[in-house]
């Protein structure tokens, strides 16, 4: 099925065709739907020179952007993502070298609404290794013994998990606010209050060193100079401060990988330019602020937000992806469920479903567990808890960064049948 | 010539208005920057200036006659550019929150220095128009003011 739905276009551009050759195919079983992630599998082939630049996809107003590096000869493939609402029947896939435009591709879609029922199938491998490249779906038709990659098998079993559980409708805990950044004077006025103490003794040396009027033009002079190496230096050694309230969702036969959403915001230390980048292969970070509105990502694939301004700027963000964290492991025996704490931190404010014996203190410490019978009341069945933390690392390329906020970890239980 | 500057230098350093000129400048600045941020800053800082470095000028400078004619003016430009001058490193962090950096903070500071060499000249010229200290200081005062407000006007119109 693949196969049938590679769409391949040759190089635009005839020196560039020499070099590189790109080839692209889109949407699981050739189907895009709106709202829901598109994938787009890209084969870059450098044929006598290496290959560096951006990858640039585009579905509607959606956009992504990946740095690759391909050496010659060698062939690399690379899987991009888009989402939109406003979806059209073609994704372009373009490579830009040192600015500019060097092999494009249109790849041709099959629309599917929103409400449609979708039946996709996926007939031969590479099977993806992403939930994502289900997510067009409502069912899916696998070809022979489906996948055999505990990588795929996890993607098609995240999916799985997430329509049974309602998908976008599905239970979720109230999410705290995003901690608030620290206004932008704040981080300024240490170096402000010790200068404007400095100045105040130098007019006691004005006053007390009559005379002697090198002395205090000279002290004046190297005060002024210290100031403002002060100033200048302030907050560039500084960490980013990435102010975050995550989810992070388990699901019953849902694979070994978490879903994480993190909604936060980045306060930068000094003026500049900066790269956060985000520790999750499988996901995105959607800027509210950033320089433009596209999805963009390392070389290594990671998504990174890039921003610039000055010292205080805030940035607000959001972060979609998978992780291999995990706060709970839960064993079914019959009717009855186990859940226990698998993480090296103790859990805060558990809520349970009925048919479980909450805590008294509503804390569930590594390694404690909490049986219970649930009862067929809830269609989606969710057990929350709340650490300090988040699910996901981040990094900036000139800055150390730091973390504060809390992730409420959530497991979604499989519904008991009336 | 030098000489003399350096000592009219002196006579200025001796006097308590130059040290509560920096100090004021300074602390102004800083507590505009605390409690407006770094965008209206510049602007605000040449009114500071418009008020303060006629009144510093006037209450520093000698008034004894000198044989070498500029050597006061010289004396007060130096002066009056240390005063803006104390300023900078707070000007410095307001570019900095603004997202600019040094070169901006240093073209930033150009119209301040300036207006300081101009307030010198002005104080001593309103002098020879009025022997009274205190019409003097407000006649450089206004005219720096009016200065100000075409500098400022200028920048909105650009």
């Amino acid at each position: 099925m693949f196969a049938r739905l590679l769409a391949i276009a040759l190089v635009l551009l005839p020196a560039a065709a020499d070099a590189a050759v790109l080839t692209a195919n889109a949407g699981l079983d050739g189907v895009g739907r709106p709202g829901r992630w598109l994938p787009v599998r890209v084969a870059i082939e450098a044929r006598s020179e290496d290959i560096s630049g951006d990858l640039i996809a585009e579905w509607g107003p959606a956009r992504v952007r990946r740095a690759v590096i391909v050496p010659a000869p060698s062939r690399r493939e690379f899987e991009l993502y888009l989402r939109t609402g406003d979806v059209r029947d073609v994704v372009t896939v373009r490579l830009e070298q040192h600015g500019h435009e060097t092999s494009r591709v249109a790849v041709p879609l099959r629309i599917v609404g929103a409400d449609d029922h979708a039946v996709l199938s996926v007939r031969h491998g590479p099977w993806p290794a992403s939930w994502r490249s289900y997510d067009a779906a409502d069912e899916l038709v696998l070809d022979g013994d489906g996948p055999s990659s505990p990588e795929a098998k996890d993607a098609i079993a995240l999916w799985r998990a997430l329509r049974r559980a309602g998908d976008i409708d599905r239970s979720l805990p109230s999410s705290d606010a995003v901690p608030a950044p620290s206004a932008p004077a704040r981080l300024v006025s240490p170096v402000l209050l010790f200068y404007t103490l400095a100045v105040a003794a130098l007019m006691l040396l004005f006053a007390r060193a009559r005379g002697r009027a090198s002395v205090s033009y000279s002290a004046t002079i190297i005060v002024v100079a210290a100031g403002s190496t002060a100033a200048w230096a302030s907050g560039r050694s500084s960490a980013v401060v990435v102010r975050h309230q995550s989810i992070a969702e388990q699901f019953d036969d849902g694979g070994s990988r978490t879903l994480i959403t993190i909604r936060a915001t980045a306060q930068y230390p000094t003026q500049g330019r900066f790269l956060l980048r985000a520790s999750t292969e499988d996901g995105a970070i959607d800027g509210a602020n950033a320089i433009d509105d596209e999805g963009r990502f390392d070389s290594e694939g990671f998504p990174t937000l890039v921003s610039e301004g000055g010292i205080g700027a805030t940035s607000s963000f959001t972060v979609e992806g998978t992780s291999t964290f995990r706060a709970f492991e839960v064993t079914h025996d019959g009717s009855r469920t186990r859940i226990a704490n698998v993480s090296a931190v103790t859990l805060e404010r558990c809520e349970f479903p009925p048919g479980f014996q909450a805590p008294p203190d509503t804390r569930l410490r590594p390694g404690q567990a909490v049986e219970g019978e649930p009862r067929a009341a809830d269609v989606d069945p969710i057990v929350t808890c709340r650490l300090a933390g988040s699910p996901i690392e981040f990094s900036e390329a000139h800055h150390a960064v730091t973390t504060e906020g809390a992730t409420a970890v959530v497991y979604h239980l499989r519904p008991v049948q009336q | 010539m030098n000489t003399l500057v350096r000592r009219e230098l002196q006579l200025i350093a001796r006097e308590r208005a130059f040290g509560i000129a920096l100090l004021a400048h300074v602390s102004i600045m800083t507590g505009l920057l605390l409690a407006w941020g770094p965008d209206p800053l510049r602007s605000m800082q040449l009114v500071v200036l418009g008020l303060l470095l006629p009144w510093t000028a006037a209450r520093v400078l000698a008034t004894r006659p000198l044989p070498v004619p500029g050597v006061r003016a010289l004396a007060a430009m130096l002066a009056l550019a240390l005063v803006v001058s104390a300023a900078f490193p707070v000007m410095l962090l307001a570019d900095r929150m603004a997202g600019a950096g040094l070169a901006h903070a240093l073209r930033g500071e150009l119209p301040a220095q300036i207006l300081s060499a101009g307030v010198a000249v002005l104080v001593l010229l309103w002098r020879r128009l009025h022997s009274d200290r205190v019409i003097g200081w407000i006649g450089a005062t206004v005219t720096a003011l009016l200065l100000v407000a075409l500098r400022i006007a200028g920048g909105l119109q650009r």
